[in-house]
Order: C-alpha cells, then structure tokens, then sequence
C-alpha cells in the first residue's frame, strides 16, 4: 500500500503540485490565473485522450440504429444480441471500451488536480508543512520555495474559503455541468437507458452544485473552467449535438463502411444529433423504408422472440 | 468528469449480456462482457473514491494544533487537539497529573501551534480565535489576574494568533503577532493594548524582545526591529521568502532563517545583514539556537546545520525528515525532533564526526512533532564550547514535547533519553 501512495504522490501530485506553484509564480503570484491556466494545460494533455473518448462516442451514437434494429431482429435472444452487437462493433472498428479507456486513463489526473488544488489553496501552519516537503528542491530556475504561502485571492473572492454568496459559482458550476453533459449525451434505443440518462443530466449539475456550496472556492474555478473547455471541444468535434437539435451540424460518416442491407439509411443526422426523444418517428420512418421481403422475412423472429419472453 | 458520468449512464442498461445458456459456447461477446463490467467497475470505484475525496473534511484548511507545551515551577501548561488549555502537575519520575482545565468554548482555541509562556503568576496564550489569553496560573481561569484581550474589539471575525507571546518583565509587556499583519503590545498584567504595529502581511512568528526591540519576522519576507515601548519600526530588512522562524538574539546579532532557504545574520542595532548562510534546501520554520559561539539552525530538508558566528559551515547532519520544531541546546547536547517523531540527541562539537554526531534517539511515531521543544533556561555559562557538560538540575536537563496525537512527553537527556513521563491530553491519563 505505501508502495501506491507513494507512485501516486511521486507519479501524479508532485509534478502536478510543482507545476501548479510555477505557473503560480509566473502568474505574477496570482492563484486564480494559475488555476485557469493549469486547467487549461491538464485539459490540453488530456486532449489526445479526450478526443479519442468523443470520437469513440460519436462512432456508437452512430451504431444506435443499426444496434435497435440487431435488438427488434433479435428480440429475446440475447446471446445472439449480444453477438451481432459485438460483430456490428468489430465491422465498424469500434470498441465498447474505447469510451471508457480515456475517462479511466483521465480519472487519476482529474483527481490529483483536485488533491493539488486542496494542497496549495490553503495556508494554514499544518498545510504548508504538508506543502514544502512536495516542492522540488532542484527545481532552481523558479522561484518555488520562495512563493509560498500562496496569495489566494482573486476577484475578491478568497480561492481556500466557499463562495461567499453562495450562489454565483454553485450556479455556473451547475449549468456548465449540465452544458456540457447535454452536449455529450448519446441517443439510447432503450427507454430505461434514456431515462438513467435524463435523470443524470439534471441529478450531476445539483449535486455538483450542492457540493461546492461548501468547496473552497477554488475548486468551483476549476471545475467551471474545466467543463468550459470541455464545452469548446465537444463543439468544435460535435457541433452543439443534443443542445440545439434544430440547427444540427452535418453528421460525420460511420467510422466504418456498413453493408447496406443492415440499414445504412439510418445514419441520418437527425438521428445522430438527436437525444433520442424522437426515437418513436424515426423507427416509423425506417418501418415505412423497408421493402416488402425485410417486412416478411423479419415478422416470423419478431413473434419468436416475444413468445420466448 | 461529467462525461464519465454520462458515459456511465449510457451504460447503465446496456444491451450486451453474459451468454445466458452456459451450455453453448460462450460467444466472443461474452467473453468480453466480464472484462467490461470489470473495467466498468473500477471506473465506477475510482468515481466514488473522488467523490469522497470531495467529501472528506481535509478537504477544507487543516486545524490539527500541534500540542504545544511549556513549563514553569513544576508545571507543564499545554494547548490541546481539543483546544483546551491544560496544567499538569509535573512531580518528575513520581508522575504527571492534570490540576485544571480551561476551556475558551465552542472550540475557539483548536489548532494551536505554539508554546504558552509563563509569567507575572499568568499563562499567556495565543488564540487561534485572535484572543490572547493571560489564565491565571493557580486555578486555569480568566478572573483574578486573569484577562482575554481580543485584537479587534469590535468583530468576531478575528484573525488567528499563531505564534508564541513573548513577555518582557523588565517593561510589564507582552506582545504577541497576528494574522492580521500586527504586532500587538498589551500591559502584561491587565491586559491593556499599548500599542500596535503594521507589517504588510500575516505575522506567524514569535517575538523576540532584547534591550527594548522587538524582533520579528512577518510574511511579507521582512524581519522586523520594533520599539518596545512605542511600537516604532527601528528597522526592516528584507529577505527572499516569508519568514516564520522564531528570531535569535546572539549578543548584538539577530540570526533568522527564511523561506528562501537561506540564513540571515543582521546587526540588531541597524538591520545590516552580516552574512547570509546558504546551504539549506528547503524552508526554515524552526528557529535557531546557540552556544557561545556557534549557531545551530534546523532545516525542512531534514539537516541541522552549524555554523560559526561568522556564518561558515562547521557541520551538518541529516536527520532524514523536514524538522519544524524549533531545537533546544541543553548541556548534554542538541534535542532535535524531526515531523516523523524521532527525537535525536546531537553532540554539538564542532567538525564531522559521522554518524557518531547522534548520540541517541527516541521516537513517538507514529505521531508529528512540530510544536517547538521546550526546555527551562539554560545560563548561557552553563554551556561549554562543545555544549557537554555535567549537571545534576533534572528539570534543566529535561525537554517538553507535545505530539500531534496529543500526548505531551517530559524526556530526561543526560548521556541518552529517558522517558520521565507520558501524558496523554485526550484522555487524561498517563501513557507509555
């Protein structure tokens, strides 16, 4: 175990820590500026990752038709869903994972941030005892010993202590939670995987906004930042997405060439845009394409999968 | 983060299933299916570890205090973890037992830092609420002589008193430092403020006072001299980091230790810096201490550094751990405690000497140590050049620590450390 904490403190808080002291110093001893700006650099080394995540997302925001339509042919056969979705996936070169590789390769990251920010922002006598035994001693070409006790004041808020109107950040730490939540939100062919969704997209941003009620308030800086940036990136990769659904960027192409009879039609950007409240219309819509034979030949596995139910 | 959330609801029902009929051979799908509930899982782990991690109290300013003891005509006064103010009746290799309790209320006084000192029949306290408190030393109350004299009369919202009071008996004066960038002089009996002096930022060190000026370092990386009796700066002399250490006085020189890592020798007349000690590589927070003619000063990189009164190195030693608990120089030898608990005796003769300079140590880990070591004055005759010499005072040649878990120790030091006794403030009772 100490052989954990200390990979941890050596591989993660430490440089993080250190850095965050530099840009400190080269901030002009202003912490609030060190904060946005080393937000912005984590979420720039994060990017690679964080793209791939989107990517990865978009590509099985594309697959939803055809995987609601493995789902109607299959109907009751799950093994067989289950198959036809992982065959579906290795013809699209798409990874169930790929989407959760990134997010677990960013969790520690995203964690020591926080670590950091709770170890620099405060300056009481136990704190900064805690502080100098991280700083590097052969970090010379800046001054990081000498700055400490960080100066934590910005904008007439004081970075260690919650906000002290108790509205301001709570409220933009919500709504960019939920921004951006919105924004990365996938289409889900399954009502109760929509309403897990739903339910999330309002839960996260109140209890995000609870939360740091009570958080210095540093962290509330952080985490606004952090999800504006991640706002920015959605929309230059994305387009608005679920947030405006009336004025949809262009849909991209499938990650991979689909063949035609499992659909391709479906790849339309409305569905690829839409958050999945439309799911009813466009199944109609793709009922009403289908030739006479699909209708035939699916109708006998429809009523083999209900009676096996 | 909030698309892990997102992400981790979209998977929430997923339509991916473990192969239902274990007769067939499991499908490709399956067998994958583990792997990603697992990983799913572990994401899942990591997501409630940070949540708790948002939760969990550090997440606001530390108040741990640091236990902080003194001693004075058979008792040990000490500041708790629970932010009361203690006397022990200290009765030597007999015992310890506890004679009164003060208790300031609503825990005002949690998260204390430095030392209480006695004087005028008084224990004077610094409060991390921004009262200095003067309780009296025979019942542990405010009345009688007793008095608590608030920095600001007029708000609650009062900065901390972090460092030690300092009291001058030739003058009737206590002065104590404030967050709030003073340096308050109070009348030592009543309790009456005579004056006041601004620094430009927290002032976390304690006071020296020698010959009417008051020395001082502040976080504005100045080293102050103040008038005693006005409050007048006499002079200022800037350093390259904030200053915390307790000053020295050594004759007509003040040796103080900065945040810039270096070690500063003034004039204590005119502030002029004599020489500047450079070999530390990290902070100094304990405050020196010296022999006739040779200045010991602890470092947070772990090493105690001597040097000559000329500012050369004569030795050092690694102790392997940040010390911030300011050292005392007894006739047996240097007592040092490093932040991991591990108290050392150091033979202070001058040259490298090895390993051989510890001479032997003790350790209360896995408890801190950070307040400062106390120990009853020490003519300065009494210590040799080498700093050994045979005296038979017990209570001289005893050290006062007070640990982070609590507790505060009385160590005998001779030729080795002998624990007297073991008190712990928690519970009230005797430990080992």
């Amino acid at each position: 175990m100490e052989i954990i904490i200390t990979l941890w403190n050596e591989i993660i808080i430490r440089p993080m820590l250190n850095t965050m002291v530099v840009l400190y110093v080269v901030c002009f001893n202003n912490m609030g500026l060190a904060i946005i700006v080393f937000t912005a650099l984590v979420r720039l080394v994060t990017l690679p990752l964080t793209l791939k995540q989107i990517r990865q997302m978009r590509a099985m925001t594309v697959l939803q038709p055809r995987m609601r339509e493995i789902q109607e042919r299959y109907a009751g056969d799950r093994a067989r869903i289950s198959q036809e979705t992982m065959k579906m996936y290795r013809e699209s070169s798409v990874s169930p994972l790929g989407c959760l590789g990134p997010l677990v390769v960013q969790m520690p990251i995203l964690i020591g941030l926080f670590r950091v920010l709770i170890q620099t922002l405060f300056t009481a006598p136990n704190d900064l005892v805690g502080l100098s035994g991280k700083l590097y001693s052969w970090l010379t070409f800046v001054p990081i010993f000498q700055a400490p006790p960080l100066n934590n004041q910005f904008l007439g808020m004081n970075l260690a202590e919650p906000d002290p109107t108790k509205f301001v950040l709570p409220v933009l730490v919500a709504a960019s939670t939920w921004l951006q939540q919105k924004m990365t939100m996938t289409p889900s062919a399954d009502p109760r995987q929509q309403s897990s969704q739903n339910m999330m997209l309002w839960m996260m941003p109140i209890f995000l906004g609870v939360f740091s009620l009570g958080w210095p308030s540093g962290l509330p800086l952080y985490w606004i930042v952090s999800n504006i940036i991640g706002i920015s990136i959605q929309y230059f990769i994305t387009g608005w997405g679920p947030l405006f659904p009336l004025f949809p960027r262009s849909a991209p192409a499938p990650p991979a060439p689909t063949p035609p009879s499992q659909g391709s039609q479906d790849n339309s950007p409305e569905e690829i845009v839409g958050d999945g409240s439309n799911r009813t219309n466009r199944t109609n819509r793709r009922r009403s394409r289908r030739t006479g034979s699909e209708r035939t030949r699916r109708r006998p596995q429809r009523g083999r999968g209900r009676s096996t139910k | 983060m909030t698309a892990i959330f997102a992400f981790l609801a979209s998977r929430h029902s997923s339509t991916i299933t473990i192969n239902p009929q274990p007769d067939r051979p499991r499908s490709e799908s399956a067998a994958a299916t583990p792997l990603r509930r697992f990983i799913t899982l572990c994401a899942g782990g990591l997501l409630a570890a940070f949540l708790l991690a948002a939760c969990q109290p550090n997440l606001g300013s530390s108040t741990k205090g640091w236990t902080p003891a003194t001693a004075s005509q058979g008792s040990v006064y000490v500041v708790t973890q629970d932010g009361d103010v203690k006397a022990l009746a200290d009765n030597g290799f007999e015992g310890v037992r506890l004679r009164w309790t003060f208790s300031a209320g609503e825990d005002r006084l949690v998260g204390s830092y430095n030392t209480p000192v006695a004087g005028y029949g008084l224990v004077y306290v610094s409060g991390i609420d921004g009262v200095l408190y003067a309780l009296d030393q025979e019942s542990g109350t405010l009345s009688g002589n007793g008095w608590a004299q608030p920095q600001d009369q007029g708000s609650d919202d009062r900065s901390p008193l972090v460092g030690s009071p300092a009291v001058d008996e030739t003058r009737g004066l206590v002065v104590v430092g404030s967050e709030d960038g003073n340096l308050y002089g109070y009348r030592a009996r009543t309790g009456e403020r005579l004056w006041q002096f601004a620094s430009e930022d927290k002032i976390w060190t304690t006071p020296v006072i020698s010959n009417g000026v008051v020395y001082i370092g502040s976080h504005d990386r100045n080293v102050y001299a103040v008038d005693a009796e006005t409050g007048a700066e006499k002079w200022r002399f800037t350093t390259g980091g904030s200053v915390v250490a307790k000053p020295l006085l050594m004759r007509d020189m003040v040796v103080i230790g900065s945040f810039d890592r270096k070690l500063y020798a003034l004039d204590a007349r005119t502030g002029t810096n004599l020489w500047t000690f450079e070999g530390a590589a990290n902070w100094y927070w304990a405050g020196a201490v010296a022999s006739a003619n040779t200045i010991y000063a602890a470092s947070m990189d772990g090493n105690v550094y001597a040097v000559d009164r000329g500012g050369s190195l004569l030795w050092k030693h690694d102790l392997g751990d940040p010390i911030v608990a300011t050292p005392v120089l007894l006739p047996s030898g240097l007592v040092v405690a490093t932040k991991d608990g591990k108290i050392s005796l150091l033979n202070p003769a001058p040259g490298e000497i090895g390993p051989e300079r510890e001479i032997s140590s003790l350790s209360v880990d896995p408890a801190e140590i950070k307040a400062p070591i106390f120990s009853l004055p020490v003519d300065e005759g009494a210590l040799s050049q080498s700093g050994i010499q045979d005296r038979s005072d017990d209570q001289r040649e005893s050290v006062y620590i007070g640990a982070q878990d609590g507790t505060v120790r009385r160590i005998q030091v001779k030729s080795g450390q002998v624990l007297v006794w073991c008190f712990n403030t928690e519970e009230d009772a005797v430990c080992n």
